[in-house]
């Protein structure tokens, strides 16, 4: 689907707004957007947000066999979605010119810079190595796209960790990570991205551009380091006309930046390791999902303390009947509670009388009966259909009305004192159709 | 390059080569004026340029390598040689991409046919077969700088070239560990105190005397011509890749191929007088190309493209 | 063996400084709107320019001109023969970056709706093959009298301890050099094209960008002699 493009007012306000060194989101020439990082409760798993971009990176890990030129290096492959989630222009299954672009910069940071020790991914030499595989999606784009996908790869090469393996004589044994924990990748260094955008042939820089403002500007150059104060890549991104003090300018401000984002990514991932370590169910990308959702409510689960049955006859060869209701328990599972043939007539009778006693204390008010019948029939369908599943007898099935403040005492259709004997039988009636 | 000429130009050039004459003064069995030149590229192993009156350009190059293969598994000997035509975008728009992979593909078709039973026609190839398991492969790769028709000859001329051209190292063979045998590079030692490393290698050439050779014969009107011109290909009715190659024995020559190029029908007679004319030139072809291999001087590597 | 040896010698007796021979020859191929053959050394590469034309539906851009540029080796070209001779992802990589260079020095405003083509063929590689493609585009496209800014110049060069040395060869082009190739307009402080191959410590910035822009500088001497020549020499026909 093609974008519609930027009309001519909007591009020339963004320009005039970035030469007078004001932006649309309050920012000056020279300053980021906040950067987001969260790893996932999976292992080698990472978002990584800039402003509106988000990106997400997997990374897995598999037995290969290597090629005959490296016999003894592990392989890393990249892969890249850009889906028209992120931008109604991508083409689904296909890399544009866009995808190769970053592809080809995150094959130069990730595979050329040698920041992951390949050696190392070796197991057997010219038989059996590891192969890295980093799976990046993008799901929206507003701009330093590169900068985000690259950060989003490094934090999830850097948590991920590979399974352990020992080498027997005949076969290479691979440990699960409930036997051997897992081992890390060997990362030497984090090149980290930064996208800087020209104007006036170089005279302006704009730095961290978000999609509209790309959009005006005359190029861009994107330039990697790393915490070592080292350059990994110079890559450019669109024609450009600059001077060379210009281009180790540009490389000043990647420097800085690269120092302060390798200092988030690594706080990240030390927070995951402790709650990891302190066996502290990690949370995982709920955390980047707002909690605010209307169109569900939660009820609180409650415990029927039912109560127990005497047995007249027969104490010895008859199972201890307990109507508990299972709390979580699932009730649509056959053969869950499984209980023996009683005598039904007495049993009922006896239970009539006893929740009769203890619903006794709770007031119905009269308002409320007429909507609380309507529940009941409701009710009273849901427990026909849920019958009619059950295998075993004398199941109770527990049915909640959502949404409901006040969730029924019990499960039974309310019993007024004068009981009608229609209802008896009524339930009588459900329960020997099981 | 796509040459578009008007009907009357088509008439002209028919009812011309009728007669024997063709555009540019030439008869139906002449070739334009070759320029061959060998050792014009220093990183292969055997190189030659060839250019066809001045826009046929084409660049062969070869590279050896060492292959190991399981004598079992290959029922036949498999020829040494193979070879890979490209077609460089330098020479069209059109071949940009992957738009001259077809007929790349087709020529290079064509040339693995013709040199089939290349075992049996070059005497000393047999020497490339070093070991039960071992021998040198020759890649033969082919770059068509420019295109003005007559790709398929000048392909054909540039891969004797080359081959003439080619030097092959002498190696010794040693039986080693596991059943595997050490091949290691014959340095003969002529005296004096050099180290291993700086004596040259010995090396051997191939003799090219009966190498095959691939001749384009095409049908316009009711005569046969050889090397068209990008007009002339315009107006042609048929073509055919005709393979000939000297036989040593008898002093006459050996089809080894006949491939149609494009469509159109034929005669039987046709066929037959089409063959006659390709055996005739490649005789004539022969000839030039000795003549030319003996009295060429060693140049500077690459200096044909600076003239 | 180490790339400059004791002496303050390379591998093939230049200074670190030192540029290679440069070989031009205009005008080879004659379907060809401009064509230039250039040597650095032992790196051959062929150059072939077509246009400007009508493009395709596809490419075509209402207010400037489209610049398609390919980039192919010979499968011969290289120490080791390669299978394909185009569409790797490197070669892809060194075409986009080929197009976006020339993008910014042919006045692209002055044919709308029409198409470059830029062929490159590296029949020989030894090193800095994307600078001696640049140069020959250069000289192409002046063959093809394209309007331009002025001539573009480009130079690959590392630096090993501290000492830049410039116009690598392929022996020199380790995996362990980091190695910067720049390309400027007529020399001038004008950078239209920036590559970094490995990792590149910031103090050594300025001191490789600093010789690289030298060597341009260097290398557009060279070729605007050439062009001069082939100008003088083409006079006559022009009648002048």
């Amino acid at each position: 689907m093609r974008v519609p493009p930027l009309t001519t007012c909007e591009k020339e306000v963004i320009l005039e707004a970035l030469k007078s060194g004001k932006r649309f989101d309050f920012r000056g020439l020279e300053e980021f957007r906040g950067v987001k990082l969260v790893v996932g409760s999976e292992i080698g798993t990472a978002i990584c947000t800039i402003g509106n971009t988000k990106v997400i990176a997997a990374v897995s890990a598999q037995i290969a066999e290597p090629s005959s030129m490296r016999p003894h290096k592990g392989v890393i492959i990249i892969d890249v979605d850009l889906s028209p989630m992120a931008n109604v222009s991508n083409e689904h299954d296909r890399l544009g010119s866009k995808g190769m672009e970053l592809i080809r910069l995150l094959e130069l940071i990730i595979r050329d810079s040698r920041c992951i020790d390949v050696e190392s991914l070796c197991i057997r030499a010219g038989k059996e190595i590891w192969k890295v595989r980093v799976d990046v999606r993008i799901l929206d784009e507003d701009g330093s796209l590169l900068d985000c996908a690259c950060l989003a790869a490094i934090t999830a090469l850097q948590h991920f960790k590979r399974p352990n393996v020992t080498l027997e004589p005949h076969h290479t044994l691979i440990y699960s990570e409930y036997e051997k924990a897992p081992v890390p990748l060997n990362i030497y260094h984090m090149p980290i991205c930064t996208t800087i955008g020209l104007l006036d042939k170089g005279q302006m820089v704009v730095i961290d551009p978000t999609e509209k403002e790309a959009a005006c500007l005359d190029g861009s150059i994107v330039v990697a380091c790393n915490k070592r104060r080292e350059v990994c890549a110079l890559h450019q991104s669109t024609n450009l006309v600059l001077s060379t003090k210009q281009i180790e300018r540009c490389v000043k401000l990647a420097m800085s930046r690269a120092e302060a984002l390798t200092a988030v990514v690594s706080d990240v991932i030390k927070q995951d390791q402790r709650e990891r370590s302190a066996f502290k169910r990690p949370d995982g990308f709920s955390i980047t999902t707002p909690s605010l959702i209307l169109t569900s409510g939660t009820a609180a689960a409650r415990q029927i303390n039912a109560p127990r049955i005497q047995h007249g006859r027969e104490p010895e060869e008859k199972m201890l009947y307990q109507p508990s209701v299972i709390v979580n328990e699932n009730p649509l599972s056959v053969g869950s509670v499984k209980q023996e043939e009683v005598d039904e007539d007495a049993l009922i009778a006896e239970q009539l009388s006893i929740i009769q006693n203890s619903v006794g204390g709770v007031a119905v008010s009269d308002p409320q009966s007429s909507g609380v019948s309507k529940r009941k029939k409701e009710k009273e369908m849901v427990d026909d259909l849920l019958d009619g599943i059950c295998d075993s007898e004398e199941e109770e099935v527990k049915t909640e009305i959502l949404g409901s403040s006040e969730p029924m005492e019990v499960v039974l259709p309310v019993v007024e004192q004068q009981k009608d004997e229609e209802d008896v039988t009524s339930w009588r009636k459900k329960k020997k159709k099981v | 390059m796509e040459v578009h000429i008007s009907d009357d130009e088509k008439l002209f050039l028919i009812s011309g080569v009728e007669q024997d004459i063709r555009n540019d003064g030439r008869t139906c069995a002449d070739f334009r004026t070759i320029v061959l030149e060998r050792g014009v590229l220093s990183g292969t192993n055997g190189s030659c340029r060839v250019q066809l009156g001045q826009t046929t350009d084409v660049l062969a190059g070869i590279k050896l390598e060492l292959e190991s293969f399981d004598p079992a598994a290959e029922k036949e000997a498999k020829q040494p040689m193979s070879f890979h035509v490209d077609f460089s975008a330098n020479a069209s728009s059109q071949f940009a991409g992957k738009g001259g992979d077809q007929y790349g593909e087709e020529i290079s078709a064509a040339f693995q046919v013709a040199f089939s039973r290349s075992l049996d026609i070059l005497p000393n190839l047999s020497k490339t077969l070093l070991a039960e398991g071992y021998r040198w492969k020759i890649n033969v790769d082919l770059s068509v700088l420019q295109w003005a028709g007559s790709v398929p000859d000048a392909c054909s001329l540039a891969i004797i070239g080359a081959l003439s051209d080619l030097e092959v190292p002498e190696v010794e063979v040693a039986p080693d560990d596991g059943g595997k045998v050490s091949i290691v590079l014959k340095r003969p030692r002529t005296g004096g105190n050099m180290r291993d490393e700086e004596v040259p290698v010995a090396m051997w050439k191939l003799d090219v005397q009966s190498c095959p050779m691939l001749l384009t014969v095409s049908k316009i009107g009711s005569a046969n011509l050889v090397d068209c011109s990008p007009e002339e290909e315009c107006c042609i009715r048929s073509q055919l890749l005709i393979g000939v190659a000297k036989n040593l024995n008898v002093d006459d020559y050996d089809i080894t191929c006949i491939k149609q190029h494009g469509g159109g029908l034929l005669e039987m007679e046709s066929i037959q007088d089409m063959t006659e004319l390709a055996s005739k030139t490649a005789g004539g072809l022969y000839q030039a190309i000795e003549k030319r291999l003996k009295t060429e001087e060693k140049r500077k590597p690459g200096h044909s493209f600076l003239l | 063996m180490s790339i400059i040896s004791e002496h303050g010698f390379r591998m093939d007796g230049r200074r670190p400084a030192q540029i290679r021979n440069i070989n031009t020859r205009l005008g080879l191929n004659r379907n060809a709107e401009g064509s230039c053959y250039l040597e650095h050394g032992n790196t051959k590469v062929l150059c072939a320019v077509y246009g400007p034309y009508e493009s395709k539906a596809s490419k075509r851009l209402e207010d400037r001109c489209a610049i398609v540029c390919q980039y192919s080796t010979t499968t011969f070209s290289g120490l080791e023969r390669k299978n394909r001779p185009r569409g790797d992802r490197k070669s892809t990589e060194i075409s986009r970056l080929l197009e976006k260079a020339f993008e910014s020095v042919i006045l692209t405003e002055s044919f709308p709706r029409s198409q470059i083509d830029i062929f490159c063929e590296v029949i020989q590689g030894d090193g800095s093959n994307l600078a001696a493609c640049v140069n020959a585009t250069s000289l192409a496209l002046a063959d093809a009298g394209i309007p331009m800014k002025g001539i573009a110049s480009a130079a690959t060069c590392g630096i090993v301890e501290t000492k830049p040395i410039v116009d690598l060869t392929s022996r020199e082009e380790t995996d362990l050099l980091p190695r910067v190739t720049l390309a400027t307009i007529c020399g001038r402080d004008e950078v239209i094209l920036v590559e970094l191959q490995n990792r590149l410590h910031i103090d050594h910035l300025s001191v490789v960008m600093d010789a690289a822009k030298a060597t341009c500088a260097d290398v557009y001497e060279c070729l605007a002699v050439v062009a001069q020549q082939h100008l003088k020499a083409c006079a006559p026909i022009l009648g002048n």
